[in-house]
């Protein structure tokens, strides 16, 4: 009898995709809600792209959305990596405001922001850039169709 | 290629990271030497009184005259010479008190967005950071041009305005308060430039100064750095003055009933009425601690009167306040209970056994013993088996709250009871004192317990107090450690350059000026575990620097005849809650006047 070797590896990414979505939405919710609209946007399209990133990468068991599931899950989760940039940004940019204003930024707050920015590439960008990785290779194009 | 590719990331950040420090960056500006700066007020002066006269050129200015620590009039102009032409013309000046007026110059220096005035901080800076952490409180002032009229608001009128530290971010918490109020301050500036709205925020900048101020004889000028002159060079003899200073302080607010006035505002000059509700016995008893302990290593005899008075105020609640009462074995005890309490809090009496037990020590007169032993009898029944203390008594129901805990007061209980210990002999205080310490060190023994400590000043001080008769290293142990902790607080010269006026200081971030009480607590802390470590024969010498930056840091926050020019009232000897709190509260003098005092007898002393 000859054996099938399906690859599992869209299921779990799409598993943990899915996991990271609504972690993301629960904590975006009720753990962190901020108040003003920039920085409310910012933190939503975590759960966002994290729940396309899921649907686009489960489409492996779609035989007909394959395709576009592969674009959308690479899209989201470049965007996913964006968004990292963009909050290490706001992170070095208030940083700088705040050292510009007060002539220095002080250890306490320099150690914060540091372990700040290390949690946001653990949390927010690792899941993304094995997932691109990985989907990028070739067998994660085949497992697609592609 | 590659590697190009990879730096992207590194370059943008660096390059937005530089863009907004240097929109931001006012460098402190170079300060003008001691005969530019008697020029400028000499022309200002001349102006005063009605004669012109040349005038240097060193930029716009903004001139406070001060009288009595109010401001008698505030001029701006392009130079000295337009600044000096509004004085000159300012004919109801020449009516008032020239001769003690003192003139305060702020030079004007520099041009910066205020907060999120900058497009990259508006769109990208964290929420909260660029409106709450906008201004470098008493170093920045905030400007505007309003139509043709320039209008600026100084430091130091930033702080009087109390407008820095009274922002309230969050709506869910109304009572927390951290960082700038921009809608009144954007009212301010309209006020000032006699418009009824509120001037747009995208209008306004900061600037810094080059401030300096007129000594008392105007024969000199002393330069300010938020608003405060040079400290006093640390010395034994300049913290003896300064304590004894600070006791003058006190003994001025003490009313005729032995009340002090509780609060002075250096703004306003508006003091506590001592009939006022607004009052503290536990803090009451630890000023009148610290002028015992003033009269124990001084022997001023004017120190003596107030101390008497201090106690019969407390004489006199303790026969009105019905706390007292029989311990089921017969005992008599007392409690300090408040004209408008209905709960003793057990520090109130231990820290009037404390005071008590200092008088004795410094006069040898043993009229307080009596009151001592019964307050004592409290502070024993107060204290469980495992030596940990109930905070609060309900005096109607004889029965101690087993639930209540109150920060400091376990602490001032162990130092009632060692005091008593070394005025009575007896051991049945110095055991009960161990039980206590040993609960206190402790308590901290669990594993995240190694990472931090409380508010333990009282702590270190009754470990101290207890020897010789307790002499157990892990007192000593537990306060070096403390004294490590507290070390990380404090920065070190240069360490933030722009707030080397915070050097001895203890606060956590450069944005919120540190406040100067814990400069005196935890000193005494940190004085009696330095002593701990003599005792032992291995002092810290950490702790011993850690001590002398603080105490330098108290002598220069502290208001004398230098930098009394701006407070109203009596003040001289006061010492401010923070570089931009001016308000006085009677414990802040007791705590960083107790360390200076006592640290005073041994600073000079070459390390053992």
């Amino acid at each position: 009898m000859r054996r099938i070797d399906r690859d599992l590896r869209p299921t779990i990414y799409g598993a943990l995709d899915q996991i990271f979505a609504i972690v993301y939405a629960y904590a975006v919710w009720k753990v962190i809600p901020n108040r003003l609209p920039s920085a409310s946007a910012h933190l939503w399209a975590l759960p966002v792209l994290a729940e396309v990133m899921a649907l686009g990468t489960l489409a492996v068991w779609v035989p007909a959305a394959r395709r576009i599931g592969w674009w959308a899950a690479v899209a989201a989760g470049s965007l996913m990596l964006a968004v990292t940039v963009l909050l290490i940004i706001r992170v070095l940019v208030s940083a700088a405001f705040l050292a510009g204003t007060y002539g220095a930024f002080g250890k306490a707050a320099a150690s914060t922001a540091m372990i700040g920015v290390a949690i946001v590439i653990e949390v927010v960008a690792l899941l993304p850039v094995f997932q691109i990785k990985y989907l990028m290779t070739r067998a994660g194009r085949r497992a697609y169709g592609r | 290629m590659k590697f190009v590719v990879l730096l992207v990331p590194t370059i943008v950040f660096v390059a937005i990271t530089a863009v907004v420090y240097r929109a931001y960056r006012i460098p402190p500006p170079d300060r003008l030497d001691e005969a530019a700066r008697m020029q400028v007020v000499g022309a200002l002066r001349t102006a005063m009184t009605g004669q012109g006269g040349a005038a240097p050129k060193v930029g716009p200015v903004a001139v406070t005259v001060w009288l009595n620590g109010r401001s008698l009039a505030r001029v701006d102009g392009d130079d000295v010479a337009a600044a000096a032409a509004q004085l000159e013309a300012n004919t109801l000046l020449r009516a008032q008190d020239l001769e003690h007026a003192r003139i305060q110059v702020d030079v004007i220096h520099g041009h910066a967005p205020l907060g999120a005035n900058h497009p990259l901080v508006a769109a990208l800076a964290l929420p909260g950071i660029g409106d709450a952490l906008a201004v470098n409180p008493g170093i920045d002032g905030i400007g505007a041009q309003v139509g043709d009229k320039t209008v600026r608001v100084l430091p130091h009128e930033l702080v009087a305005s109390k407008l820095l530290t009274s922002n309230h971010p969050s709506d869910v918490v109304p009572d927390f308060a951290m960082g700038v109020d921009l809608k009144r301050i954007q009212m301010l500036v309209a006020l000032r430039a006699g418009k009824r709205e509120p001037v747009a925020v995208g209008a306004l900048y900061r600037f810094r100064t080059d401030t300096f101020v007129e000594t008392a004889d105007h024969t000199h000028t002393v330069a300010l750095y938020r608003g405060v002159p040079p400290a006093p060079k640390l010395s034994g003899a300049a913290l003896r003055d300064a304590a004894l200073l600070g006791g003058h302080y006190l003994v001025d607010h003490l009313s005729p009933s032995g009340r002090y006035l509780y609060e002075h505002d250096l703004v306003s000059g508006q003091k506590t009425d001592p009939r006022s509700p607004n009052y503290s016995m536990p803090r009451h008893a630890g000023t009148t601690y610290f002028l015992a302990e003033l009269y124990r290593i001084t022997k001023e005899e004017w120190l003596r009167e107030p101390i008497e008075r201090a106690f019969a105020h407390l004489a006199d609640l303790l026969a009105a306040g019905h706390c007292g009462g029989t311990l089921p074995d017969g005992t008599e005890y007392d409690c300090v209970l408040d004209r408008n309490e209905s709960v003793a809090q057990l520090g109130s009496t231990a820290l009037a056994i404390v005071a008590l037990a200092e008088y004795q020590r410094a006069t040898g007169d043993t009229r307080y013993l009596p009151l001592a032993t019964k307050l004592a009898a409290f502070i024993l029944y107060m204290q469980r088996p495992d030596g940990s203390f109930r905070h609060l008594f309900d005096p109607r129901k004889k029965q101690p709250d087993e639930k209540a805990e109150m920060l400091y007061y376990s602490g001032e209980a162990a130092l009632a009871l060692a005091r008593m210990h070394a005025i009575t002999g007896e051991a049945r205080y110095s055991k009960a004192a161990e039980r206590a310490l040993d609960w206190l060190v402790d308590w901290y023994d669990f594993f995240l317990g190694g990472f931090f400590y409380g508010e333990e000043h009282w702590t270190c001080i009754a470990a101290e107090a207890i020897w010789p008769a307790v002499k157990n290293p892990k007192y000593q142990e537990f306060c070096d450690g403390y004294g490590a902790f507290l070390r990380a607080q404090q920065p070190e010269p240069g360490e933030l350059p722009d707030e080397d006026d915070y050097v001895g200081a203890y606060n956590f971030t450069p944005f919120v000026p540190p406040y100067n009480t814990p400069a005196g607590s935890r000193t005494g802390a940190m004085i009696s575990a330095y002593l701990l470590g003599v005792h032992h024969g291995d002092p810290d010498p950490a702790v011993r620097a850690q001590i002398a930056a603080a105490l330098q840091y108290a002598l220069g926050q502290q208001i004398r005849p230098d930098s009394d020019f701006d407070a109203a009232g009596s003040a001289d000897g006061g010492m401010p809650g923070s570089p931009i709190e001016r308000n006085v509260r009677i414990d802040y003098v007791q705590h960083v006047c107790s360390a200076m005092i006592r640290a005073s007898e041994w600073i000079d002393q070459p390390a053992p």
